[in-house]
């Protein structure tokens, strides 16, 4: 079987989705050990990962023929968690419409600001209208673009998300990240700034 | 209306994890006939239409009230672009940038510079940032001196008396 | 291109335009100073109506035709605005054209229809269209023309003439009547009515001396009891004057003190225009009260016509050279508003009211 080369927006999910397996069956796979070992996290890949994908097993199943049977192809889809903030306040209790790939679902942030809705693993972008009106805030998304912690691009991604600036200097970023969260000062990426915008972000 | 392109992770079922999504902090930013903050007076510039574009995209749109009130999304670190409308069509823009540092001293020509900009005075666009503050005794800054006792009601002799500091520290803060 | 802002303690006011005389350089009739002090209307004759606007003042004759300059201070040079009115029947905007946008140095004229002086006016600059929100207001004051005659006497003292002429002071009266026009006044000066005048027995050939600190003031006393036309200003014109470029009494003192104007050859005619005023009941307004203590030296102070010296002294720093009219000059600004701040403005109003009793 080939090893795959994870692209942007690739992730366990879309990859088993992809190969038709389990998510587990490749990253528990022994030929994964370093991979599960450096990214940690099945949720987050990054582009140029090599993802070795084993052999799919045949199962054989025996029934009558004279009769109509149903298969059920087990799995259980992705899901995406977001908490919405506005500045320090989560936007909780908010009439929320989100679209993925097309197809709308309504609902209601709750008293946290979370959503919580499956998605389907070949899912690539959605959106989420929240409010009405000319008073409406929305939030484009691009999923499985959450780049490993460990990397320039997953520090930038996930402070872009919690509202700094994507092209901004990066020192000065991560300066105000730190100063906001009583770290040491220091406009450089450490374990420490890891650490919290681990705990920020979410992931 | 379009938002800003936001990473998100697909997260496999029993993941606790989460992914947290923040709306850029919003600062004031008020357009005014004449500065200072109201006294009982309406200076406010109303029905002003305007948007703010972050990297391009569109975040946010509307109608300025009576107070003439924006609030700006800004990026923490980075730069909004907001946009003053007629008929659909940018007549004015301004790029909205955010200092969280503390003010200079109000004792120092820039910490000065720094309160009468806040409060709308015109200072000028020259210093590092084009918003004219420096440490420059210049023309604009006289002008704007003066202009503030005027308003205030103090003798209008440019003197930057600590009284008039007290007044700057009052109105603008820091 | 974008103003940059950079908010501070997360808030920021923003106040995109002020308004200014339209030249640089000595008065021009057409383009008056514009009472840029500041944003608020302060105390207001009650004969002035009361008004919301806040910004600047500015005064002209009805019947003239303005220029005024708007500043783009917070917004783009190429946003586009348009100037309106509020009321056209006292003051009308007659450039640009209705509906046509202000042009690119910032310049719009201004039309005064009607001294109605109880019924306050707005000009506005708009955004965008004839309709557009106001980012900034201006009240023009519009005064009926008052004429003021003046009759000039040439003096010789212990034998030594003024080298003016009657000839000579008609040119001189053109660049005075240039500075008052704003104010509605003018000064109707007939070089046949001209006097000449003989004394003798003067400290000095030719020359005015006084000791106005030791209070002196007998030569200059002398001067302005030489035969004054009751029926008009009265003012003397000496070679030399050993402390003043001029000396003025208003017609407030009783004689035989007197009142009048004298002035020395060296004197120019923002000199000139300077003593009228202070024969319109302004004093000079350098320093901060009666005691004359805390003298102003900043750039609104030496803007003003009733600054003390012109030519001023080298200045600190130096951008305080030059106030728009001129390396080291005096401005030729005759206040319109009358500031909390400011014990000595309000001088337009103060002429006017002089000027319905000046002789």
């Amino acid at each position: 079987m080939p090893t795959h080369t994870a692209q942007q927006g690739d992730c366990l999910t879309s990859i088993a989705e992809q190969y038709g397996m389990y998510w587990e069956t490749i990253w528990n796979h022994p030929e994964n050990a370093d991979l599960k070992r450096r990214r940690k996290d099945p949720n987050v890949l990054f582009p140029g990962d090599l993802v070795f994908v084993p052999e799919k097993r045949i199962k054989e199943v025996t029934r009558s023929s004279d009769q109509q049977h149903s298969f059920r192809r087990k799995g259980v889809p992705a899901k995406l968690r977001i908490r919405l903030m506005d500045g320090d306040e989560p936007m909780a209790a908010r009439p929320y419409q989100l679209e993925i790939d097309g197809n709308w679902i309504k609902g209601t942030t709750d008293q946290d600001g979370y959503i919580e809705q499956p998605l389907p693993p070949g899912a690539r972008k959605g959106r989420i209208l929240v409010g009405e009106g000319s008073t409406q805030d929305v939030f484009e998304l691009q999923f499985g673009t959450i780049d490993p912690l460990d990397t320039t691009e997953g520090v930038k991604g996930r402070l872009s998300d919690l509202g700094y600036a994507s092209d901004g200097d990066p020192a000065e970023v991560l300066s105000a990240f730190q100063q906001k969260y009583g770290l040491a000062v220091t406009g450089q990426v450490d374990e420490a700034t890891r650490q919290k915008l681990r705990e920020v972000f979410g992931q | 209306m379009n938002g800003l392109r936001r990473f998100i992770s697909r997260l496999i079922s029993g993941s606790t994890a989460h992914n947290t999504l923040s709306l850029p902090p919003a600062v004031p930013v008020f357009f005014q006939r004449s500065p200072d903050f109201p006294q009982g007076d309406a200076r406010g510039i109303d029905s002003l239409h305007f948007q703010v574009r972050l990297n391009g995209t569109i975040i946010q749109s509307g109608q300025t009230g009576a107070d003439g009130r924006i609030d700006v999304r800004v990026p923490v670190g980075g730069s909004s672009q907001l946009e003053l409308l007629h008929n659909g069509t940018v007549v004015a823009t301004y790029t909205v940038s955010v200092s969280t540092a503390p003010l200079a001293a109000v004792t120092a020509i820039d910490g000065q510079k720094q309160r009468l900009r806040l409060l709308g005075y015109h200072i000028g666009h020259g210093g590092a940032d084009g918003d004219g503050v420096d440490t420059v005794q210049n023309m604009e800054f006289e002008r704007s001196v003066l202009d503030f006792q005027a308003d205030t009601g103090a003798f209008t002799d440019a003197v930057v008396s600590a009284a008039m500091q007290g007044q700057l520290t009052t109105k603008a803060g820091g | 291109m974008a103003v940059r802002v950079k908010v501070r303690l997360s808030k920021q006011i923003i106040v995109p335009i002020r308004f200014t005389r339209a030249v640089t350089g000595p008065p021009v009739a057409d383009a008056p100073e514009v009472d840029d002090r500041g944003f608020g209307p302060w105390t207001r004759p009650a004969s002035w109506g009361a008004s919301d606007y806040r910004g600047a003042m500015v005064s002209l004759a009805a019947g003239d035709t303005v220029r005024i300059k708007v500043l783009r201070e917070e917004i783009d040079s190429s946003a586009p605005l348009f100037i309106t009115s509020s009321d056209r029947k006292i003051a009308s905007v007659v450039e640009p054209a209705p509906g046509q946008p202000l042009a690119g140095d910032g310049i719009f004229r201004l039309k005064g229809e009607s001294d109605q002086a109880n019924r306050p006016v707005k000009i506005q600059v708009r955004l965008g269209a004839a309709d557009g929100p106001v980012l900034g207001e201006l009240e023009p004051h519009i005064f009926q023309m008052r004429v003021l005659r003046v009759r000039v006497h040439l003096v010789t003292i212990n034998g030594v003439a003024t080298t003016r002429t009657a000839n000579s002071m008609v040119s001189v009266f053109d660049d005075i009547n240039v500075i008052w026009r704003p104010v509605g006044i003018r000064f109707d000066y007939d070089p046949a009515l001209t006097r000449a005048e003989t004394v003798t027995g003067f400290a000095v050939p030719g020359q005015m001396t006084t000791n106005l600190s030791g209070g002196n003031w007998t030569e200059f006393s002398t001067l302005i009891n030489l035969h004054p036309d009751p029926n008009r200003i009265n003012m003397y014109c000496v070679r030399t004057a050993n402390e003043v470029f001029g000396l003025t009494f208003a017609n407030t003192v009783a004689r035989p003190n007197g009142y009048g104007i004298v002035i020395a050859d060296n004197s120019t005619a923002n000199s000139n225009a300077h003593e009228l005023c202070h024969y319109l009941d302004n004093p000079e307004h350098a320093h901060e009260n009666a005691a004359r203590t805390n003298v102003r030296t900043d750039i609104w102070a030496r803007r003003r016509l009733m600054w003390t010296p012109s030519p001023y002294p080298n200045a600190t720093p130096a951008y305080r050279n030059d106030v728009g009219y001129g390396a080291q000059l005096r401005g030729a600004q005759i206040t319109v508003k009358d500031l909390a701040g400011d014990p000595w403005d309000g001088e337009t109003a103060r002429a006017r009211r002089r000027s319905l009793n000046p002789y």
